[in-house]
């Protein structure tokens, strides 16, 4: 509230006495809380660009910096790494390759969204009270190496969080696809796409730090099937991913 | 909360008059500075460093819009348009660049939007496609391992930042027999096909005004049938 000292009947007005009470009403101005406004006060004409706390993950981050494309079928990015089960965290890092390992490979090193180490959650101060991650990935070819085309192999996918020192996986967010693989040194092209989207709260990270997301992949086959070629693999032309802050509350 | 910095300061001695008071109280300045900002007249100069406003105190509406489209139908697209030769699989960018000008819209597979003022945020499009294929579709023609389908993103007629958004199917059965291929070519259920997909756009640079996003088809199928669909677009500005 205001606190100010009314002149009274009486009262010798001087410039010093009216300037106690514009002194006053300035700072009782300036000292409203927040919550002296009413209910939507405010609209687009009392901000700009900077009321988008986007900035929350500091430095700040442009539209490019959380939106990571990428679009060229003469360069794919291929993996050989194979699932390495369901709420698996173990990470072999980005790009192509991962022959031979059982472990998740991001798609990318380039589609990595990195920024400053914050926490989420509903009792955060800063109002970061998750991140909407969203993944598209094209898939244009999966190859058994040399297994009979009867057999399905597939492609997983999944998000997974950087704490500061690992990698963790978002069970939650893990996808899968299956198709008839290409057999033998076959050329053909399958064309299929893996869609991933989740809100990455402290359900997830709890009370650790966040600096860093990206989309996983490996190669899938199951048991029953026969184990695939010494090269198996999974490629990938195009893909598309964000991560959005979402503040609240 | 909002800050203001009264222009007129009084000292002792000083001579007070009617209209320096006035600016006290009411003067339409920008930024602010009178107790004019109690009526309505905040603006952005006003706000201290590091403010968080809640957002039940902004206006719904006020930093966003947003719109959803969506049908299902069986949208069947022949080849009649297009003129990309059955021989020519154009499951590569420099074939698809060579009929860039041969897509065509997926009717309500997008929609436009309205951006308020210019250089918004950011516009989110996101969007989510089902391509059927009940095993009725025109599937003759030369082998269908050079038939493909394309659809891609398309914002006001161009697509040139959109490349990361082109999803490819291959919508027919193959009535062809291939060595060793034949398990995955004739599976009816392998040729329909989700796609989804989304995009931003840096809304740097887009004009105040109506815009359109649409998802277009580029094909050398028969047929190709889009069944279901729906397609979203938020404005942050």
């Amino acid at each position: 509230m205001i606190d100010i000292t009314k002149p009274r009947d009486g009262d010798a007005l001087t410039a010093a006495s009216i300037q106690d009470v514009f002194t006053a009403l300035e700072a009782g101005v300036n000292n409203l809380d927040e919550d002296a406004t009413s209910m939507q006060a405010f609209n687009r004409a009392h901000f700009d660009r900077s009321a988008f706390r986007f900035d929350l993950i500091s430095p700040a981050l442009s539209v490019s910096a959380w939106h990571k494309t990428y679009g060229n079928d003469a360069a794919p990015f291929t993996f050989r790494n194979k699932y390495p089960g369901y709420n698996t965290s173990s990470y072999g890092g980005s790009g192509s390759g991962g022959s031979g390992a059982t472990n998740w490979r991001g798609i990318d090193p380039n589609a990595q969204i990195t920024f400053t180490a914050l926490k989420i959650g509903n009792a955060r101060a800063n109002r970061l009270r998750g991140i909407l991650l969203a993944a598209d990935l094209h898939i244009t070819e999966i190859i058994g190496d040399g297994v009979a085309a009867s057999y399905m192999y597939g492609v997983a996918a999944a998000f997974m969080w950087y704490d500061g020192s690992a990698w963790n996986v978002i069970p939650g967010s893990e996808r899968y696809m299956a198709q008839y693989p290409e057999h033998g040194t076959a050329a053909y092209t399958c064309h299929r796409n893996l869609s991933l989207r989740y809100p990455l709260t402290d359900a997830e990270t709890g009370n650790n730090n966040v600096s860093g997301v990206q989309a996983v992949i490996a190669f899938a086959y199951g048991s029953t099937a026969p184990v695939p070629g010494p090269d198996p693999r999974v490629r990938v032309d195009r893909y598309t991913v964000s991560a959005i802050p979402i503040q609240a509350g | 909360m909002g800050h203001i910095t009264f222009p007129s300061v009084f000292s002792a001695g000083d001579v007070v008059s009617a209209p320096l008071i006035t600016e006290n109280i009411h003067a339409p300045n920008l930024p602010a500075d009178s107790l004019d900002v109690i009526n309505g007249q905040l603006s952005l100069p006003n706000w201290p460093t590091g403010v968080l406003v809640k957002r039940e105190k902004i206006q719904r509406g006020a930093f966003t819009n947003a719109r959803s489209n969506g049908s299902t139908s069986n949208r069947d697209y022949f080849r009649d348009w297009f003129v990309v030769p059955q021989t020519d699989d154009i499951d590569q960018d420099a074939v698809e660049a060579a009929y860039l000008n041969q897509y065509i819209s997926i009717v309500n597979a997008g929609r436009p939007f309205h951006v308020r003022s210019a250089n918004p945020v950011a516009v989110y499009l996101s969007w989510a496609l089902y391509m059927s294929n009940d095993g009725q579709l025109d599937n003759s023609g030369p082998s269908q391992t050079e038939q493909c389908a394309y659809i891609k993103l398309f914002v006001d007629g161009d697509s040139t930042d959109f490349s990361h958004t082109r999803r490819s199917s291959r919508p027919c059965e193959d009535t062809n027999t291939y060595a060793g291929e034949s398990y995955r070519r004739t599976y009816k259920h392998t040729m329909a096909n989700y796609i989804t997909g989304h995009a931003f756009i840096d809304g740097s640079g887009l004009a105040r005004g109506m815009h359109n996003a649409q998802l277009r088809l580029l094909s050398n199928c028969n047929q190709v049938r889009v069944n279901a669909c729906i397609f979203n677009v938020l404005v942050i500005h």
